[in-house]
């Protein structure tokens, strides 16, 4: 093969050079590409290796052109055996061995492109133009109806009808002829079939010494060597197509490869069997020659079939392991035939799109569109889950390149694709925070050097992207010393836990200023040094903070100086409590005195008095004893007036002790007691009923005896009188009153009669100090009540008081 | 025979002491009156004194050097005298005294009226108490 391949390489250079300088000759022009060799650029063919068959075509063209060049030569040098090229045959005419190099150029030159082609269709029409030429001459010269010359005669000797008919019919088959491809590969179809059967017949003729073969008068069929030249051109033609039973024969298909095994021998075997017949005949074999001969055809027959067989056998294995991956791939493989129709569906395509083989074949692939977009790989299950899948699409050609089915080859990527969109959402959210340059992000690798940057790190670092990019972003140059035992703290919480929590710090800028910023970083994974950090400037923040703090200064200045002030103003307060105390004692060590020391000289007047009285009976004038009667009355005033005042003062330091209180039961027990002091039948006490307060009862009851007291007390010039005590529900609470219809008083005094030793009445009318009705206002007035008196002379008076103590259940808790 | 037991009249002021012997005199009281005019003496008299005790001591609070209450602090304090009736005496009418006095186990409290009559009246009232009437703690 390989030294057929040198030769078929020497030969193609040697036509390549023939073609260049008849290239030249014939036309500068340049051609575009023909049908030929557009035809063989189709894809989808299946025929078998291209160098092969063009290896094949060189060979038998070259083969040809040798036998037309021996032809050529030996005629032209008068050397009849060279001419013959076979021994014992007839020799190649000239103008034939002409005609076959040309005709083999034409050949080898179809497979190449541009130019070659068109000239080797100018070359094949050149052929068949020369021998019908020399048909004309021919016929022109044997018949006797004509006249012709000599030379003319002599010119047309030795032409053979066949093989001249064969190079014009072969030379026209070449020539880009109008009319359909289709057409035109059939008739070169049948032109070279029927050449190539001719001449094996003339071979075979030759080879059995038939006589119409080799008789030189009968000059139908052409000699040998030009049989076997049209043959090999003839079989390259097809095989430059490849047209007709050629292209079965150089398909990579079993057939081809059987058939490429078995032709041969279907013409070896034969012509073998005959001649081994013919000798044995002949004498030149014995028996046992013959049988030996014909045992090893019937054992190479045997073999050209085991071999055909196991050709056939590997090509079905071989498509049994190919129809085994598609029936066991995980992917969806099936085919579309030309019709939209579903041809073949896989396990995969069941488990993902749901169909059974059954269900899923003959029905229309367009069950599996989701509709909308014609590109969309989204898919539609038998249970009408829509699902993502990446589809690959390639035709199925016919021999002939059309579509005739298309294979489809589905995954179904609705997981992935999902993963994958929610990675990029993700990438997207992390590329927005990082380009809206809100933070400050970079990126550094294992040896911590920065390598990305966002733009909002650069504005506050000051560096430029070229610096970034440039590699000159470095830690340590921003750093102070100041910050590095921190910074290995940080470090040291970033390798141990794979983050740091943020802190504060600050950088170095390229401009030499410092920037405070919030740091904060993070490992790419647990194990792996290189991460991301974001960076906050601060620096606003830390300008309010100062302003703040300015600001916290002035406040703490300005409450130092309010402290101070309060401070004095407590000293003040203090100090007048103090004094207030102070008084308050004195007033307290006052009363007592009063009480102690004011009253014991009264009681010496008195006792003194009465002793000279007692003692000087009858001796002292009646206006001694008088003045000493009067001695001892003032002596007795001064001693209620002490009593009263230091009772006034009583009520004002007595602490109240509020609690549910009957007024009514202490009225009555005061008018029992004022009935049994003096008793007057005539006077009739009306005390309500249920008359409650919340009241200190004590006190109360120091209260009710002044108010019904001075009742008592007023009513004492009126043969009858009515004293009441009573309530009246009042809108803002209740009202108690004292009611009398005694002496009463002048309205217009009616303020006064609650000022201390303010009396209305003469002290010879009705005795009292004048400090009762204080004394009353002072109880109703630490109860949070009010009094009030009415009354008009001899018509009684009346006391209204209320005591707004707040109930309890009022109290907020 | 508390008829005659003395009666310790504690009492700086001079008319009150007068007062008092004459009220006594008058309400016909003949026990033997023992007068001190301030704490000081009367507690001496009370501690010292090789007379047997008094029937009862009508003590003044308010009284110079030692205050009345401090003496009856100091004759409840003493053994001899813890058992001794005391009847204050005095012209206040203080919340404060009357407590005070109660608390260190005064036997009555007794507040002087200004009126003579009715001051002989008490005085012989207490006389007829505190020495016919009332059972004291043998001496």
């Amino acid at each position: 093969m390989k030294t057929s391949r040198a030769a078929a390489r020497g030969i193609d250079a040697f036509l390549r050079t023939a073609t260049v300088g008849l290239e030249r000759i014939v036309s500068s022009e340049r051609v575009k590409v023909a049908e030929w060799g557009g035809e063989q650029q189709a894809p989808g063919s299946n025929r078998a290796g291209g160098s092969n068959v063009a290896v094949v075509i060189t060979l038998c063209c070259g083969a040809a052109a040798a036998i037309g060049a021996a032809g050529l030569l030996g005629y032209l040098l008068g050397h009849r055996a060279l001419a013959a090229v076979f021994p014992g045959s007839r020799p190649v005419s000239g103008i034939t061995g002409i005609c076959l190099i040309a005709l083999a150029v034409s050949i080898a030159r179809l497979r190449s492109s541009g130019s070659g082609v068109m000239l080797s269709k100018r070359l094949a029409g050149l052929v068949a133009a020369t021998m019908l030429a020399e048909i004309v001459v021919f016929v022109a010269a044997t018949q006797p109806e004509l006249w012709l010359s000599a030379e003319a005669r002599s010119l047309a000797v030795g032409l053979h009808p066949y093989p001249a008919t064969s190079l014009v019919l072969l030379g026209l088959s070449l020539i880009p002829l109008p009319g359909k491809a289709r057409w035109r590969d059939g008739i070169a179809h049948v032109i070279g079939t029927l050449i190539i059967i001719g001449c094996l017949v003339t071979m075979f003729g030759h080879v059995f010494q038939v006589l119409w073969f080799v008789d030189p008068r009968i000059q139908f069929f052409p000699v040998l060597a030009t049989s076997a030249a049209l043959a090999l051109l003839s079989l390259a033609a097809l095989l430059a197509g490849p047209i007709g039973w050629v292209r079965i024969l150089v398909s990579r298909t079993a057939a081809g490869a059987i058939a490429r095994l078995v032709l041969p021998a279907t013409i070896v075997v034969p012509l073998a069997t005959a001649m081994t017949v013919q000798g044995f005949h002949s004498g030149l074999m014995s028996r046992a020659g013959l049988t030996i001969i014909v045992g090893v055809n019937m054992v190479f027959g045997a073999a050209l079939v085991l071999g055909a067989a196991a050709i056939l056998r590997r090509r079905e294995e071989a498509q049994q392991h190919l129809a085994a991956i598609v029936r066991s791939s995980a992917d969806a493989i099936y085919g579309i035939g030309a019709d939209g129709t579903i041809l073949s569906w896989n396990r995969g395509a069941e488990t993902i799109f749901g169909y059974t083989a059954d269900e899923a074949i003959g029905s229309p692939a367009s069950m599996l569109e989701a509709g909308g977009e014609p590109d969309s790989t989204i898919r539609v299950r038998k249970d009408g889950r829509r699902i993502e899948v990446e589809l690959t699409t390639s035709p199925i050609h016919d021999d002939q390149g059309a579509v005739m089915a298309v294979s489809a080859i589905a995954r179904d990527i609705t997981e992935q694709s999902a993963a994958a969109r929610k990675l990029s959402e993700s990438e997207s959210r992390f590329r927005r925070l990082a380009d809206s340059n809100i933070l400050g992000i970079f990126f550094w690798d294992a040896s911590g050097r920065i390598v990305d940057a966002n733009d909002e790190f650069l504005r506050i670092t000051g560096y430029s992207r070229e610096d970034a990019s440039a590699g000159s972003l470095s830690w340590s140059q921003m750093t102070l010393p100041e910050w590095e035992a921190q910074d290995a703290v940080k470090l040291r919480e970033l390798l141990e836990t794979g983050w740091c929590a943020p802190y504060e710090r600050e950088y170095v800028r390229k401009d030499g200023l410092l920037v405070p910023v919030v740091l904060g970083a993070a490992l790419y994974e647990a194990e792996s040094v290189q991460g991301i950090a974001f960076v906050l400037d601060i620096t606003d923040r830390k300008s309010a903070e100062a302003l703040q703090q300015l600001r916290t200064a002035d406040l703490q200045r300005e409450v130092a100086v309010q402290t101070a002030a309060l401070r004095e103003r407590a000293a003040e307060l203090e100090t007048a409590t103090r004094k207030l105390a102070r008084s308050n004692q004195e007033l307290e060590a006052f009363t007592y005195s009063v009480s102690h020391d004011l009253r014991a000289p009264l009681r010496a007047m008195d006792g003194f008095s009465r002793i000279l009285l007692e003692e000087s009976q009858g001796k002292l004038s009646a206006t001694a004893e008088e003045y000493l009667h009067r001695i001892r009355k003032a002596t007795e005033r001064m001693s209620q007036l002490i009593d009263d005042l230091l009772s006034l003062s009583r009520v004002s330091r007595h602490s109240l002790q509020v609690r549910e209180t009957s007024l009514s039961a202490i009225a009555a027990e005061v008018a029992d007691e004022l009935r049994a002091s003096d008793p007057r039948p005539d006077v009739e006490f009306v005390i309500g009923e249920n008359v409650h307060a919340q009241a200190d009862p004590s006190l109360l009851r120091i209260a009710l005896q002044n108010l019904l007291g001075n009742s008592w007390k007023f009513t004492s010039k009126h043969p009858r009188a009515r004293i009441e005590f009573g309530v009246s529900e009042e809108r803002d609470g209740p009202v108690y009153y004292v009611r009398d219809d005694g002496a009463g008083f002048d309205a217009k005094y009616a303020a006064k009669l609650f000022t201390p030793f303010q009396r209305l009445h003469a002290a010879s009318d009705f005795d009292g100090t004048g400090i009762g009705l204080a004394l009353v206002e002072r109880i109703i007035n630490r109860h949070g009540g009010t009094i009030q008196a009415e009354g008009s002379p001899e018509h009684g008076a009346t006391f209204r008081f209320t005591l707004q103590m707040p109930s309890p259940k009022e109290q907020p808790c | 025979m508390l008829r005659n037991k003395a009666i310790l009249l504690v009492e700086d002021n001079q008319d009150e002491i007068d007062l008092a012997l004459h009220a006594f005199r008058s309400s016909n009281i003949a026990n033997k009156v023992v007068v001190k005019t301030n704490g000081k003496d009367a507690l001496d008299y009370l501690f010292h004194s090789d007379d047997t005790l008094p029937g009862v001591v009508l003590l003044d609070l308010n009284l110079p050097k030692l205050s009345g209450i401090e003496v009856l602090r100091e004759i409840r304090a003493n053994d001899r005298t813890h058992l001794v009736p005391v009847v204050v005496m005095t012209t206040s009418r203080e919340e404060r005294d009357v407590v005070n006095s109660y608390e260190l186990h005064a036997n009555s409290y007794v507040v002087k009226p200004v009126d003579f009559q009715q001051f002989t009246e008490s005085m012989r009232q207490l006389g007829v108490y505190w020495l016919l009437l009332n059972e004291g703690p043998n001496p």
